[in-house]
């Protein structure tokens, strides 16, 4: 078993800069995740942040997050091409020991602007997303892995989860970055157990862990609902503590556990110390769970399968077409009322979709999350 | 992992111009981190290197989500 890392989601980002600052004087930051295609359209990036990345590469301590890749957009993209351009020129520069991207399909104009939302599991699905695994792991030569999604429509969909990333990632012998908080969300928005959820997992493809807060939100049309939303914006929760605390001795591959926060919760003095104190506490547990696991070994877990990436790529027309049809619902209907109405009598009724399953909050959810990232994309 | 001093020193400089930057917001022009040039990564050359200071990145062009929350988890 490999030793395990305690790391920071690091970007260029002043707040989180400023807060993981103390944390990379004292040396406590063993490696550091970066979300590397929001900088696909920087055009100036200072000199000491790329040699912050190059300290971390050098040492095989860099791992690369992608958010804007649309794993499941049912038609191939211009976009996800130049993405993979991009992805390819920038492990030429930097050696990520691996790169991950995010669960779903985007909403927005061009499903690069959006959030992601899930999707059907079908054949069809999965042949999409193994069909994008393996294009990722073509451009990038390392390991890849998915992070679980946070958010679902019905119960049905959080147990099948992680059998399905199982399968999506057995042909690129790809691994799960399990993200605690994401889990807290399914724990608490569905009432389910955690012993149950967990048990849903392949645990032995964990290669990495994601400690992060979130917040809550009220339901409008459940009165007394609370949603629990993974906004990143918060302190850690100790309930997501202890979940790492069961969760960490139950991952033979594990290698990072890293601490997300973004830089919009982190502009006081006091949530700077409390982001401190929580990488102690994530440190404390790491540190607690390494004895008897190996430095440096040589690690051929999850190495890359030889390629073998169909072309053209796989597409489904109507999947397509139903994503469209699901994000101007989400984006521009007046009511929950209206996006029900709408999509009853839209594509995806009786469809794979099962939209007739979906939780009432939870589609009110996905409504708030799509406006919200449809404004800021506007 | 233990980072030279000078990188260190570096990122400080680095956070401090920034902040200053975002606090007077100022108007900015986009300025030319490495004189040579970047490639299309942004990285340096061998000859180049060294971390250099005080040369604020251009704010306008830090995605949304930096600002806003994340929505890869799809909870955001």
């Amino acid at each position: 078993m490999p030793r395990i890392l305690p790391a920071v989601a690091c970007n260029l980002d002043t707040n989180i800069l400023a807060s993981c600052l103390p944390l990379l004087e004292e040396s406590r930051v063993e490696a550091i995740e970066w979300s590397f295609d929001a900088l696909f359209h920087v055009k100036q990036v200072p000199d000491w942040f790329l040699e912050l990345l190059a300290a971390f590469s050098k040492e095989g301590r860099l791992i690369g997050h992608g958010v804007f890749f649309s794993l499941f957009s049912g038609k191939w993209l211009p976009e996800q091409e130049t993405w993979l351009q991009q992805l390819q020129h920038t492990t030429a520069a930097f050696r990520f020991d691996h790169v991950t991207e995010h669960f779903g399909f985007m909403t927005g104009r061009d499903f690069h602007h959006g959030a992601p939302l899930n999707i059907p599991y079908t054949p069809s699905t999965l042949s999409i997303g193994q069909d994008r695994l393996r294009r990722i792991q073509a451009a990038c030569c390392c390991p890849v892995g998915l992070e679980n999604l946070a958010f679902s429509y019905c119960l049905d969909e959080v147990r099948q989860h992680g059998e399905f990333l199982d399968a999506l990632l057995e042909p690129v012998n790809g691994f799960i970055i399990l993200d605690l908080h994401n889990l807290f969300c399914q724990l608490h928005n569905f009432d389910i157990a955690f012993d149950e959820l967990i048990a849903l997992y392949p645990l032995e493809r964990v290669r990495e862990i994601h400690v992060s807060g979130g917040s809550w939100e009220d339901s409008y049309i459940m009165p007394g609902r609370k949603i629990r939303r993974d906004t990143h914006d918060d302190a850690v929760p100790p309930e997501v503590f202890r979940l790492l605390e069961i969760v960490i001795g139950r991952c033979p591959n594990l290698k990072y556990v890293v601490m997300e926060q973004l830089g919009n919760g982190l502009e006081t003095e006091d949530s700077r110390t409390i982001f401190y104190r929580d990488f102690l506490r994530l440190e404390a547990i790491v540190n607690k769970s390494n004895p008897g696991r190996v430095s440096d070994p040589v690690d051929i877990s999850f190495l890359p399968p030889l390629a073998d990436i169909a072309h053209p790529p796989i597409e489904d027309e109507t999947l397509y077409q139903q994503q469209l049809e699901l994000s101007a619902i989400l984006e521009t209907a007046g009511s929950y009322g209206e996006a029900r109405q709408r999509l009853d009598r839209s594509t995806l009724a009786h469809s794979a979709w099962r939209i007739e399953s979906w939780e009432p909050y939870m589609l009110e959810t996905a409504i708030s999350i799509a406006r919200k990232w449809a404004a800021v994309a506007h | 992992m233990k980072l030279s001093k000078s990188l260190l020193s570096a990122i400080v400089l680095g956070i401090a111009v920034q902040s200053a930057v975002s606090c007077t917001k100022s108007s900015l022009k986009p300025v030319g981190i490495n004189p040579g040039g970047p490639n299309q990564t942004g990285l340096q050359s061998e000859q180049q290197k060294g971390p250099g200071v005080g040369r604020p990145y251009e704010p306008g062009s830090i995605p949304e989500w930096m600002r806003n929350g994340c929505p890869a988890c799809g909870m955001g």
